[in-house]
């Protein structure tokens, strides 16, 4: 995938809050807004954020394709009318702190890559997506943060150059942020005599052990779980293709000309969700074949160990 | 950052503080209006009992700041706004609670002279639970960024209570699980002054974190050994509370015989080899279906 040109700087602390947000439930989508300012074409800086509230519960249980119907979007309109009245005073109190009150975008949480577009309704173009699921450490031992937006072309109804942009993420800190990280850093680097006088050094300390972890179920199981609900659908879309091009075979048999491209053209059934369907099975497959490879790895380091012993 | 208790109350008193609410608490005072030495906010968060004993435990999870003005030494914070700014956060995180307030000094001065007012207001709006008071320092004065949390404890003489007293108790940082990687992501990231931190997501980056991470642990094992070493050798005087971590920690490693060991490796190993073989032929099969279905298109 090309290098993306354009930045997105957040603050460590707006960043702290999506992820502080986003964790308090895996399952549910929780959404919010970015709070910052542009600071040229190519770079917006965000300097803090917040949350909205839950929304009301709706009849959708499943984040799947097909479940744009009428029910979720009644919802959704009452639902945005709720957050923008929430957004407006949020503002307001932030204002009078001194935070930036200016919205450059809104974020929300993934689930091992998926997520419910609704959010694209919203009128922010800038959206932060963040996976808390494959953000622990069991799972990737990284933070999962991407950026998209919504390229100016795409506002104007033309998709051909592609809809959204991928931004890069940085992060930036203050001074007393910093001096507050090299604390945390202290903590983790204390001499081994000295941690173990200070009974509890905090849990910011040396605990990326738990990358370490052996366990390999609950990841895998779940990215298999959506790998064989969309293979479903991709076999369906790829049926109404062959059933297409069935039929425009049998036209032609009987003897009729056709025209083929014509009728491609006219009624032939969009590739597009095919190919999504298939990229999205090819993430999962990639999600997969990580975490392969850093479980032999881990194991090997096992193996290692007690051969030393 | 951290302090030892002296407690002699019946019921210990501790504070966790997440990253998250630390930062806020920064970021709200880099923003403090012109003129200001501090910023004065409330914390959010929960209690936690422990079940076995009466400790009480204070988890700090945000906090916000609010707006005060000051006049001749006298302090008066805005009500109405930190009750509006508490309604609408509770909107969006349901299970926060106020569970005190911060304040920042610049001189170094912990407790001043206000503090007691507006912690008087605070003990209300905690609703009758204790009331946690944060000072941080902002002045860096010290080497570290200090933080402490006292609790107000009524000094009693005779049966009679005099008078109130700030009393502090022990504060640790407590992070989450991905605020603990993103923590650390930063800190291991060695940037220049100023510059932004890039959180790439490539594969390499995957691999690094989990070599830092073996590296790790292995310079834990070294030091600790080292110690073991001086120890025996007399170098350096052995203190019983550390050998005998040491021991349980050794103590940890399961004793497997070789060939059941082996066995549990190779399986293992085949596990993995096959789920990776497995998404490979996915991939694979994939790829061939999208070919066929270009090839279908005229």
């Amino acid at each position: 995938m090309a290098r993306p040109t354009k930045t997105l700087i957040i603050d460590s602390v707006a960043l702290l809050k999506v992820i502080s947000h986003c964790s308090q439930s895996s399952i549910s989508n929780n959404t919010g807004v970015l709070l910052g300012m542009e600071i040229d074409d190519n770079t917006i800086h965000v300097s803090s954020s917040f949350g909205h509230p839950e929304k009301r519960p709706s009849a959708v249980s499943r984040d799947d394709d097909d479940d744009e119907s009428g029910s979720k979007k009644d919802n959704d309109g009452r639902g945005s009318e709720e957050e923008e009245a929430y957004e407006a005073d949020m503002l307001r109190m932030l204002k009078a702190v001194n935070t930036d009150a200016n919205i450059v975008g809104c974020y929300t949480s993934m689930f091992l890559g998926t997520f419910t577009p609704s959010l694209l309704s919203a009128p922010h173009p800038l959206v932060l997506l963040y996976d808390p699921a494959q953000s622990s450490s069991s799972a990737t031992g990284n933070i999962v943060v991407r950026c998209f937006k919504l390229r100016e072309s795409a506002l104007d109804g033309d998709s051909t150059k592609g809809l959204y942009d991928e931004w890069a993420v940085k992060v930036s800190n203050n001074g007393l942020a910093r001096s507050a990280l090299y604390d945390l850093n202290r903590a983790n680097k204390a001499q081994a005599s000295e941690v173990l006088k200070n009974n509890d050094y905090g849990k910011s300390g040396a605990v990326d052990f738990e990358r370490l972890d052996l366990s390999t179920n609950p990841f895998v199981e779940k990215n298999l779980e959506f790998l064989s609900t969309w293979v479903d659908e991709l076999v369906q879309e790829q049926s109404k293709y062959s059933n297409f091009a069935r039929n425009l075979y049998k036209e032609e048999q009987v003897g009729t000309k056709v025209d083929k491209k014509e009728k491609w053209k006219q009624g032939g059934p969009s590739r597009l969700d095919g190919l999504l369907v298939g990229t999205q099975l090819d993430t999962y497959c990639d999600n997969v074949l990580g975490h392969g490879q850093r479980g032999i790895k881990k194991t090997w380091v096992m193996g290692a160990v007690s051969a030393g012993k | 950052m951290l302090q030892l208790s002296s407690s002699t109350s019946a019921r210990t008193m501790s504070a966790q503080i997440h990253p998250v609410a630390l930062f806020s608490i920064l970021e709200a005072y880099t923003r403090r209006s012109e003129g200001s030495t501090r910023v004065i906010g409330t914390l959010l968060g929960k209690y936690v009992d422990s079940v076995a004993t009466t400790d009480r435990s204070v988890v700090i999870e945000g906090a916000f700041a609010i707006p005060y003005y000051e006049k001749d030494g006298e302090i008066g914070i805005h009500k109405e706004y930190a009750e509006q700014m508490y309604n609408l956060q509770k909107r969006a995180h349901k299970n926060l609670r106020v569970v005190g307030w911060f304040s920042t000094t610049s001189n170094g001065e912990m407790i001043a002279e206000s503090t007691a007012v507006i912690q008087s207001y605070y003990t209300q709006q905690c609703l009758d639970h204790d009331c946690l008071h944060l000072a941080v320092d902002t002045s860096l004065s010290t080497d570290n960024l200090s933080l402490s949390a006292y609790v107000l404890t009524p000094l009693v003489a005779a049966g009679r209570s005099l008078a109130n007293m700030f009393h502090e108790i022990k504060l640790t940082t407590f992070s989450s699980d991905c605020e603990r990687l993103f923590v650390d992501s930063l800190v291991r990231s060695n940037n220049v002054e100023g510059e932004p931190v890039d959180l790439a997501n490539s594969e390499q980056d995957n691999m690094s974190s989990l070599e830092s991470s073996m590296a790790n642990l292995g310079e834990m094992l070294d030091r600790a050994s080292k110690y073991v070493d001086d120890v025996v050798e007399g170098r350096i005087e052995g203190n019983n509370a550390i050998g005998r971590r040491i021991a349980d920690a050794v103590g940890n490693v399961p004793r497997i015989r070789p060939e059941v060991f082996d066995k549990m490796f190779n399986d293992n190993l085949q596990d993995l080899l096959m789920v990776m073989y497995l998404s490979n032929l996915t991939k694979t099969q994939l790829t061939i279906a999208e070919k066929l279905q270009e090839s279908l298109v005229v």
